[in-house]
């Protein structure tokens, strides 16, 4: 099955996957405008490609506006060749690079969630199907609450607050933020097993920054 | 559906503040204006809340896409071009739209538009089913909760002109937070307008707005002799006058009615408005004006601007109130006309522009 893989948490990321084989790929790492990049990378991308018989799209956690920007880009995209569009948690991708260097012991992935915090998952191992398995999170916490992690790290987090944390044990830029090809892998895997995937909902994780408003009187009548 | 008239079939999306819009036109026929909104859920924080805002869209984005297609009994491949709003507006907001926007391109093929919410509100009379078209040169007044302008539209794609706008607080926005201060829900407007009204102290006598003479902002004669005020308006002032007044009354129980405070309020809000409308009519010897925005829904707003354009010789249009507020086809309609008159879409790389000026229609 061909399918359209795109990941906005951190980078701003495209794969078009045949099954687990990767057909095209482009990333923009550390990327701040990614409704201007996602859409023309998406066309170069799939030129002359086979058409995606399905989208999948990362729902995080990652920066808010971002994070929305490749979901709505998804869900204009599945519109737009009538497929059905999916998501799944971004952290995923991470886990999967992670198992795939070494596929023993436990992996947090800890990314980068703005305001002094991190977003982070804990993995401890890949089932059956080849699927990262959960188990912690995901959550959002302060570097310091979190902790040191012996577990091995990746994500953008480590590479942050590697005093409190711990350091990443990669620094290629795929370590520390997912990419629509590994994403797109771990989807395949899912897909395959007959899993069901998320919605295209964003995983917050955080309430909007605003507080309700305290009801006033007045004594005018 | 009426398919009588012909021109460039365009799907237009709407997601500068709390409504997903989504509108088809083919030409100058409306085929259907689908609108979600968030309000609601920003009543308990008194206002739009930005986050709350993109949150929604996201959520209503392509449902809202889905139902315009079935709803105009078009589909994508039968679209000539996609047109989106690209400012200004809230940025998180704008970027779920243009986002959208760009994967529906990106996978049908079709020309993208980036555009102005500014001068769709204008357009959208260009498709309004009662409407013999867009009435050029025109003054265009628009207000709502984020926006406060008066345009001179030489024409809607090649000539406009910001004449002026609120330097402070949007119309909409002092309505809501007076209401507030009047312990009314948001929207403000509305809620004002029935206290004015004197339905919420069950006598029904309509509020005095002279009751209180309220300060009409940037209109002394020396802000009017000023190019940069003359068209400008404040509402902060008007704000902070009403916090002093109502606090004085509470002192003095019976002193002062609810219902007039909110009609002099009101009416505040409105003389100012419509008199500086009105000087841009004069000014620039142009006869005709247009009113936009979700404040068009303001019945004292509407009786004043028709009185003082009878009065002054003036042709008023006002749009029907569904298209008044945000929606998709203001979009479309501007989208159409760009399509018809063969510019070439905006690049695919085009972003959302948070402040974009009005003079910028189309993102070039």
């Amino acid at each position: 099955m061909i399918i359209l893989a795109l990941d906005t948490s951190a980078a701003a990321s495209a794969a078009l996957l045949d099954d687990d084989i990767v057909l095209a790929d482009w990333t923009e790492f550390s990327v701040r405008k990614h409704a201007e990049h996602l859409g023309p990378a998406l066309a170069e991308l799939l030129a002359g490609q086979p058409a995606p018989q399905l989208a999948v799209v990362g729902v995080g956690p990652g920066p808010f506006t971002g994070l929305r920007a490749g979901i709505a880009t998804a869900i204009g995209y599945g519109l737009g060749r009538d497929i059905p569009v999916h998501g799944l948690p971004s952290h995923h991708g991470l886990a999967l690079r992670a198992f795939e260097a070494d596929p023993t012991g436990e992996v947090v992935v800890a990314t980068d969630a703005r305001r002094k915090e991190v977003y982070w998952t804990r993995y401890s191992g890949l089932d059956s199907a080849g699927v990262p398995v959960v188990a912690a999170g995901p959550e959002v916490s302060a570097p310091a609450a979190l902790g040191a992690q012996r577990a091995r790290r990746y994500g953008r987090g480590f590479a942050l607050y590697p005093e409190l944390l711990g350091a990443p044990v990669g620094d290629e830029p795929a370590d520390l933020e997912t990419t629509a090809a590994d994403l797109g892998r771990v989807a395949v895997r899912m897909l395959t097993a007959g899993r069901e995937l998320l919605p295209t909902t964003p995983l917050y994780l955080r309430a909007p920054d605003a507080k309700p408003a305290a009801p006033t009187t007045t004594s005018l009548r | 559906m009426t398919a009588t008239r012909s021109g460039p079939l365009v799907l237009g999306i709407e997601t500068s503040c709390d409504e997903t819009g989504v509108g088809i036109v083919r030409g100058t026929s409306l085929l259907t204006n689908t609108i979600a909104s968030s309000m609601d859920e920003h009543v308990r924080f008194g206002g739009v809340v930005p986050e709350v805002a993109s949150r929604a869209h996201v959520q209503s984005i392509g449902p809202a896409i889905s139902r315009a297609l079935d709803e105009a009994e078009v589909t994508l491949p039968d679209l000539d071009a996609i047109a989106v709003t690209a400012g200004p507006g809230l940025s998180g907001a704008l970027m779920v739209g243009v986002s959208a926007a760009k994967g529906l391109a990106a996978a049908t093929g079709k020309p993208l538009y980036g555009i102005n919410h500014l001068a769709a509100h204008v357009a959208v009379d260009l498709v309004a089913p009662d409407s013999p078209g867009l009435h050029t040169p025109t003054i265009a007044l628009l207000v709502s909760g984020g926006h406060t302008e008066i345009l001179r539209i030489g024409d809607i794609v090649d000539d406009i002109e910001l004449l002026g706008a609120t330097i402070d607080d949007a119309a909409g926005e002092a309505f809501d937070k007076t209401a507030r201060l009047l312990g009314l829900d948001y929207p403000g407007g509305p809620n004002i307008s029935r206290a004015a009204a004197g339905q919420f102290d069950e006598s029904g006598a309509p509020g005095d707005p002279q009751a209180v003479r309220f300060p009409r902002g940037l209109s002394t004669a020396k802000d009017m002799r000023d190019p940069e005020r003359r068209y400008s308006f404040s509402f902060s002032g008007l704000k902070t006058a009403a916090l002093r007044y109502v606090t004085a009354a509470e002192r003095n129980p019976g002193s002062a009615r609810l219902a007039d405070v909110a009609a002099s309020f009101e009416e505040a809000v409105v003389d100012v408005l419509v008199t500086k409308t009105l000087l841009a009519c004069a000014d620039s010897g142009i006869g005709h004006v247009l009113l936009g925005g979700g404040v068009a829904a303001n019945s004292r707003l509407r009786r004043r601007l028709t009185e003082r354009c009878q009065t002054a010789g003036i042709t008023l249009r006002i749009p029907p109130l569904q298209l008044c507020t945000d929606n998709g086809a203001m979009v479309a309609a501007l989208g159409a006309e760009i399509v018809r008159r063969g510019i070439a879409p905006s690049p695919f790389e085009f972003g959302v522009t948070s402040s974009l000026e009005a003079h910028d229609v189309l993102i070039a």
